[in-house]
């Protein structure tokens, strides 16, 4: 294994030594880097384009112009935009920093969903859900995503702004949502006609309703949740949590997961009911890190508390059920702020934005504040990369999923009379993530690439954005800072993925 | 005879229907033929083609549209608006189906022009990539060793090249106006992913029997790789090909709305979108069409590879579903009463 990853790495370099010169030359050639000085009308014209060819080594032919470049960056010396005289390293720093928040939220949501979406899909083979999620991931296949994302901004920001204004949903909007939302719950349902009738009637005048009350309280103006609602999400949560992962005869996990929910309800009173005394109240970037932790550890403890022959089973149900209750939590208390966040006078009621990344003018007013306004900033991107990545993994984990469930080994699971949960979530989902954890290092590692499309057309100033800028400027010192971390990072990520296949099946040797 | 079950014996048949002595040609045409998806999208896209080709004509050959993408009309027809509309269920065109943009120029005619280029970048470029990622990955996995190695770090380099620098390049040095290069150079740039699946479909069929009677009967090996297991590797290449040209279609619109692609004069349906972005509040019609057929493209082109995909499939035999069953059970002891 050792030799085949040192192999790997060796000849990696040397990837990355012949892609860099082929990537040098491109850039080089992609345009004039005087461009802007040639067409200006200065007196010291001449002494200006004299300057920059020297700092550029735009004398030297190209092809040598490389080692130069290479000379320097080996010493750690990325060099200088040639416009603002910033040092790249620090550029690539901030535009990573951006890049990570955007691509990596909206990554890490389209693959929760994609798994999620696609056992459904697998599970319910050919039934009209399948049929339904099939088409709707070719159709975002097809998508071309500057559409999409233009297409938000125009429609999606300005229309919920407009709605904001005057947050009444009409009772004929509730009435198609609440069908529409029957409908996908029933079909994704299984079993008989009637219990899925029944659960999509239910789920439909459930969701209208509560959209409903929402509306006609205002609910959209001062958003919150309240311990009533976190109660209930809480045992929500509590009974999907264990329903999966012990199941639900595990007295032991289903009484942890009660608990922490019992306790998390409890922490409202010193954490949330006061907005501007309370435990939130005082609470920054890094304490709010730190408190989830405190949360799933304390999950995890009381879970131990219940003792019995399978504690962890139970410490990992309360580990999960406290993550969640946190995020409640401080999810009530992140909307307690919306009201005043939402009239401040740079937003003025208008608080989906559509470029940016944050609102100048509220820079430094809090952890809380500054948290919505990233939210808002961040929502119409995250759409649209979730619209357009979601589809990939969701027709893969269907397709691996349903190749799982035809093993043999399936069968002998369900001949030896194991549940159906057991089934699906030990034997059938755990194989089935398999290629979908080989595909996600090559993802993370083109994730630090930004999305150059949706980073262009919502004003992000991320990778994507500084890659595409800096090709438009011919500023190839920043091409190659840029090249450079996303080269390695690929060629990282593509032997992550090789090995980790191989840790993963253990079917699979490696040859070296 | 009706005592027994009679799905059991629709069931028999279909699967006898399957299991026929056929060549796999018709087995694959007959599968495709029943993906309803697949056909039908086969039979959009034609329609597509059909029009976007004869609509402003191409090249010298005159088409039936009056207008052509560069003529300006000077009179703007209802501000600019689509004139199309449905008069019940009879559609009436009227002057400017689709409106006219700022200074009066037709944009169904612009949008057929564009539909031309793309289609162009799309087919060219299909052919390329296909062609090169053959070739080098039957050499790649038939021969193995160093030359596997070599070729195998070659692809890698390629993969690591972001396309838009290279595309930015052909801009600078050629203008961006033929789409003919620009569906070169893209079909030398995408074939790494087909490469790969076609090693992978040489490691492992030259190892079977076929490939050493090739051999034994004096076949040199170029004659193996591409007379005896290319027919066999087909089904992979034409899958594959065909949503790669899924892909090159919205990658090119993207490459020409962010500049780095085809630019104006000449039109494609991404170098469209980004004109007419500016102008979404007051003329939103501008963006919709070029975005509708570059989704006509790729959807249609998109369901026909999962079709082929499904139809070369071997595991994949049609199991008949037990609707259908009791369908075909009633209808058949209908037509029986009836005798």
């Amino acid at each position: 294994m050792l030799r085949f990853i040192t192999r790997r790495l060796i000849t990696a370099v040397g990837v990355l030594f012949a892609a860099t010169y082929l990537f040098f030359i491109l850039a080089a050639n992609a345009g004039d880097p005087l461009a802007d000085l040639r067409a200006s009308t200065q007196p010291n014209r001449e002494i200006l384009i004299a300057q920059r060819t020297a700092e550029l080594h735009l004398d030297v032919n190209p092809f040598i112009r490389y080692f130069y470049w290479l000379a320097a960056a080996l010493h750690g010396d990325l060099g200088n935009d040639y416009k603002t005289g910033q040092p790249v390293t620090t550029m690539l720093g901030d535009a990573m920093g951006q890049t990570i928040k955007l691509v990596g939220f909206a990554s890490v949501a389209a693959i929760v969903l994609g798994v999620l979406i696609g056992i459904i899909s697998a599970l319910r083979q050919y039934s009209g859900f399948d049929y339904g999620i099939t088409l709707m991931t070719f159709l975002m296949y097809s998508l071309p995503s500057f559409w999409v994302a233009v297409l938000l901004k125009q429609w999606g920001a300005i229309g919920f702004n407009d709605f904001l204004a005057d947050p009444v949903i009409p009772p004929l909007t509730l009435l198609l949502i609440g069908i529409v939302m029957g409908v996908v719950v029933g079909a994704a349902l299984g079993g008989e006609w009637k219990r899925r009738a029944l659960f999509g009637g239910i789920a439909g005048t459930m969701t209208a309703a509560i959209l409903g009350v929402m509306s006609a309280t205002g609910w959209f103006l001062d958003p919150g949740l309240g311990p009533v609602v976190i109660l209930f999400l809480g045992l929500g949560v509590a009974y999907v949590v264990v329903f999966l992962t012990t199941g639900l005869n595990n007295k032991r996990a289903l009484y942890t997961a009660f608990t922490v929910v019992a306790l998390g309800v409890i922490a409202w009173v010193p954490f949330n009911m006061n907005q501007l005394s309370g435990v939130f109240a005082y609470t920054g970037f890094w304490a709010a890190i730190g408190l989830f932790f405190v949360f799933v550890g304390a999950g995890l403890g009381i879970g131990l508390l219940y003792r019995g022959p399978d504690k962890w089973l139970s410490a990992r149900a309360g580990a999960i059920v406290g993550g969640f209750m946190y995020a409640f939590l401080w999810l009530d208390y992140l909307m307690s702020w919306w009201e005043s966040y939402s009239n401040t006078s740079a937003i003025n009621g208008r608080p989906i934005a559509t470029v940016g990344s944050s609102t100048p003018e509220l820079e430094g007013s809090g952890y809380w504040i500054g948290t919505i306004d990233t939210f808002t900033h961040m929502v119409l991107p995250i759409s649209a990369l979730i619209l357009i990545s979601l589809a990939g993994y969701t027709r893969y984990m269907r397709g691996s999923m349903l190749e799982v469930m035809n093993f043999d080994y399936i069968r002998t699971a369900r001949a030896k009379g194991m549940p159906e949960r057991t089934v699906v979530m030990r034997h059938g989902f755990r194989n089935a993530l398999i290629p979908i954890a080989t595909l996600i290092p090559l993802d993370l590692a083109a994730l630090f690439g930004g999305a150059i499309i949706t980073e262009t057309v919502f004003g992000w100033n991320g990778m994507g954005r500084l890659f595409v800028d800096a090709l438009e400027t011919v500023n190839v010192n920043v091409l190659m800072g840029y090249f450079l971390v996303t080269g390695i990072l690929l060629l990282i990520g593509n032997i992550i993925a090789d090995v980790l296949y191989v840790l993963l099946d253990p079917r699979i040797r490696v040859e070296s | 005879m009706t005592n027994i079950n009679p799905g059991a014996e629709t069931a028999f048949k279909l699967a006898a229907n399957e299991t026929q002595s056929k060549s796999l040609g018709k087995i694959v045409w007959g599968r495709f033929v029943r993906h309803k998806a697949a056909m039908i999208s086969a039979v959009v896209l034609t329609i597509t083609i059909l029009v976007v080709l004869t609509s402003i004509g191409v090249g010298p050959i005159p088409g039936w549209w009056i207008w052509s993408p560069t003529d300006i009309d000077p009179t703007i027809v209802n501000n600019g608006h689509p004139t199309f509309t449905w008069n019940g269920i009879i559609p009436s065109f009227g002057e400017h189906p689709f409106g006219q943009d700022q200074i009066g120029r037709d944009v169904f005619a612009r949008t057929m022009r564009g539909g031309q280029v793309s289609l162009m970048v799309m087919v060219l470029m299909g052919i390329i990539a296909t062609f090169v990622g053959v070739i080098i990955g039957a050499y790649s996995g038939f021969y193995r060793g160093r030359m596997d190695f070599v070729l195998q770090r070659g692809t890698e380099v390629v993969i690591a090249i972001p396309t838009i620098v290279v595309t930015a390049v052909i801009g600078h040095k050629f203008g961006g106006q033929n789409p003919a290069l620009f569906g070169i150079v893209l079909g030398l740039l995408l074939w790494p992913g087909l490469t790969r699946l076609v090693r992978a479909e040489y490691l492992s069929l030259r190892e079977r029997e076929f490939v050493d009677a090739a051999r034994v009967a004096g076949a040199s090996d170029r004659s193996i790789m591409f007379r005896h297991i290319l027919p066999n590797a087909m089904g992979v290449i034409i899958v594959n090909a065909t949503l790669l040209m899924a892909t090159a279609t919205i990658l090119e619109a993207a490459l020409s709305f962010l500049g780095f692609g085809i630019q104006p004069p000449n039109v494609s349906l991404g170098q469209l979108i980004n004109e007419y972005q500016t102008s979404f509040s007051t003329r939103p019609w501008l963006f919709w069409w070029p975005g509708l057929f570059i989704i006509i493209y790729a959807l249609t082109i998109n369901l026909i590879g999962d079709g082929l995909r499904d139809a070369f499939d071997p595991r994949q035999r049609r199991i008949p579903k037990t609707k259908e069953l009791k369908q075909q059970a009633i209808e058949k002891t209908e037509t029986e009463v009836a005798q």
